[in-house]
Order: structure tokens, then sequence, then C-alpha cells
């Protein structure tokens, strides 16, 4: 459901980047609802660390805008309580790798409280949080982790890769009842200070809009082979598509934008049209989303595959901090580009 | 003082408003947003990547 009509002609849009993005979502819903409010490390008068709350201390002031010391474990119960009491917290950890002193709080409260309760309590949070590498930020800054989320029961996981679906599911995410876990990619926020992508800039509309928890996006129509993925590797996977087309490759590409719930629809749909599927994933190879996505097609249908199901994923190891290593694990264009003519045969 | 013109957000000839943000300048890790001082039409005086020292201009608004 997007509430508003982005191809009508009374509606605004300018160039963000998708940071500004984020923040216009976060912006506009606490000005329509005083119940949202904004928590976590540096979110304040630094603005967040990746430019996730940029502005919003000066607009709405440290009640509605908390910097909290350095216990993530505290402050996740702290947002798990307001929700519970009544309250719609955005509350944000500084990177998702930080996770493991605060997990309790998060997988056994936050995640299970509505079905202990019976479904009485609800827990209406927003648990955003920076994630993924490429620039040289070490083996505790760098990682995805999502599958890792979405493998836990009781929260919703979403993971935009660009400006219009920032605003968008950031807008869902808080008005979702439920507890919803935010994953920005630092590589898709468009600062000055990372890596120039021009994927990360785009056009937003100045009104308010949802684009739906759990719903996948075609994001580039094609024939020859579907390449499934999402975040930051999305911007790589349609770099390489640009690249194929030159060479008579026509390639689908589909960012999933939520991993829970996860469009298994638009998978199978796209599979059944291509029957070559290739998964690019910037989290781990091993248990996760790409072993996940294959399992979706088995259980439905293996026939629809022509060729074996492959996948690009970082291999089994911490993410390096050397800046040549930690690119021979991340996906990039290049490596999406010989998987596919692999694919192709 | 200089600084890097990291992002335009509107593009050469594009009417812009008051007040408008137009574009992004980095100064070592610190971002400044740039407004534009008038309404009228804008051309842009610097590419994105191009350095560019402080006072001097970015763009035009006619």
């Amino acid at each position: 459901m997007v509430l508003i009509d982005t191809s009508s002609a009374s509606v605004t849009t300018r160039k963000l980047t998708t940071a500004k993005a984020m923040v216009e979502g976060i912006s506009q819903e606490m000005e329509l609802d005083q119940s949202v409010f904004v928590l976590g490390e540096d979110v304040g008068a630094y603005g967040g660390i990746f430019s996730s709350t940029t502005g919003l201390l000066e607009k709405f002031g440290p009640k509605r805008v908390l910097d909290t010391p350095i216990s993530e474990t505290a402050f996740m119960g702290l947002a798990t309580g307001a929700a519970v009491e009544g309250m719609r917290p955005i509350v944000e950890l500084m990177f998702v790798d930080f996770f493991g002193v605060c997990m309790d709080q998060i997988y056994n409260h936050m995640a299970k409280i509505h079905y202990e309760s019976g479904g009485n309590v609800k827990v209406p949070l927003v648990l955003m949080t920076a994630v993924g590498g490429g620039y040289s930020d070490g083996a505790q800054h760098s990682q995805c982790l999502w599958g890792t989320f979405a493998h836990l029961p009781g929260l919703k996981v979403v993971v935009p890769s660009n400006p219009f679906d920032a605003k968008g599911l950031m807008i869902s995410a808080i008005r979702d009842d439920n507890p919803v876990v935010y994953m920005f990619h630092k590589g898709v926020m468009g600062l000055p200070w990372m890596a120039k992508n021009p994927r990360s800039l785009g056009a937003v509309p100045e009104q308010s809009y949802e684009v739906p928890i759990g719903k996948a996006s075609v994001v580039r129509t094609g024939k020859d082979v579907t390449i499934i993925s999402l975040s930051l590797s999305v911007h790589h996977a349609l770099d390489a598509a640009d690249e194929l087309a030159t060479q008579g490759v026509d390639c689908e590409v589909i960012d999933l934008r939520s991993l829970v719930p996860l469009d298994r629809g638009t998978i199978l749909e796209s599979a059944g049209k291509t029957g070559r599927v290739l998964v690019v994933d910037e989290d781990y190879k091993s248990f996760g989303l790409s072993g996940e996505i294959a399992a979706v097609i088995c259980e439905s249908d293996p026939r629809l595959l022509k060729v074996p199901f492959a996948r690009l994923a970082v291999p089994d190891v911490p993410i390096p901090y050397s800046r040549t290593l930690e690119y021979a694990v991340l996906p990039t264009a290049d490596r999406i580009i010989s998987e596919i003519k692999h694919l192709m045969g | 003082m200089e600084g890097v013109l990291a992002t335009w957000f509107v593009s050469d000839g594009q009417t812009v408003e008051k007040g408008q943000l137009i574009a992004e300048v980095q100064v070592d890790k610190v971002s400044a947003e740039v407004e534009a001082p008038a309404s009228g039409r804008i051309r842009l005086l610097v590419k994105e990547q191009d350095v560019v020292q402080q006072e001097s201009p970015i763009a035009q608004v006619d």
C-alpha cells in the first residue's frame, strides 16, 4: 500500500540522499504523532554517525531525541518498555555488529512479548541500525547480519537500497505495531565522506507515503537471468546488468526490500520466467538468506530452474580491514558479471 | 579553507526556490549544506568532486 500515487502530477519530488530521505520520514511521523521519539548513541547533537538523525534534535528538542549512554542493553530495554507502554520509539543501534551486547533484550523481550502476552501487548518500535562494509572499518564494524535477525521469529526486517524506499519503509516501520528492524547500508546513504554512489541520490516525494513491508521490487525487468539481491548489492547488480546488456544478456533484478516477511511470490515468478537465479548477498554465505531463497524455490518446484541455483555471498570469514582483502570477499559488479556468465554457460 | 563539492541536489538550468537545498560541500569529514540564497534559474559553475575555495562562487541564480 503506497498511500499516495507518486506518478500523479500533484506530487512534488526533489532529489535527496538516502540519509536525508530517512530523516524526512522520521521527522514527518514525529510531527504527526507525539508518541514517536528517537533514542540511541549520538543520535542528538551529532545527528547519527551515518546521518540517520541529522537535524532532529534541533527540530524536536531533547525530550524527543535522546542521546543515550553507551549501554546497548539498557537502551534497547528502555525502547522496548516505552513501546509496551504505548510510545512508538525509534532506537538506533549504531552498528549492527554491536548486537551481541543487547541481544537478550532484542530476541527474548522485544521479539517475544507480543507472543508471550497472548497478543495482548504490542511492541511498536523501530530498531534502526547501520550495516555493511566496503570502507575498511574492520571485522567488527562491517557486517550485514540481516540473516541473523530474519532467523528470529517476532521481528520484521526491512533493508532499503535507495532514497524513495528508505523514506517509505521508515514510515511503514514506524506505523507498524510490531518491532521492525530497519537495516541501512552505510554505502547507500549518500554520505559525502563515503565512496561516491550515484544510486544513493534519487527523487523523493515531499509528501508522506508508505512503501509496503514484505513486497519486493523488480527494479529491472529481463528475460535471461534473475538476480535477487538487497541493499547496496542491488546497486552492484544494476551496474552488472547494464554491462551485461551490452553483451546480449538480459538480466532481471529484484530488490527484496524486506526479509521478513519475504516476498516469495515475486521470487518464484521471476525464477519461473528466467529459469536462472543468482542471489547476491553481502551477508555471510552459509545458513543465511541465499540458502533460504534456494529452499523457497526448491520447496515450490525445483523444475523452475533450467540451470543449478547460484549464490554470491561473503565467504564464511570475518570482513578484512585491508581494502584489497575486503574487496576480495565482498560481492562486486565484476564478480556478479562473472557468475552470470557462468550461469548463461 | 577548501572543500569538495560532494553532491549537487539540483541540475544545471533548473528553477530553484530561495532556501532550497542545492548542494553539499565536504570539508574533511564534515559536510556543509548549501541553500539557494535566492529564487530563480540556477547555473552550476563547478562539477561534483571539484575542489572549491571558501567564498568562491559555485553557482549563479538568475
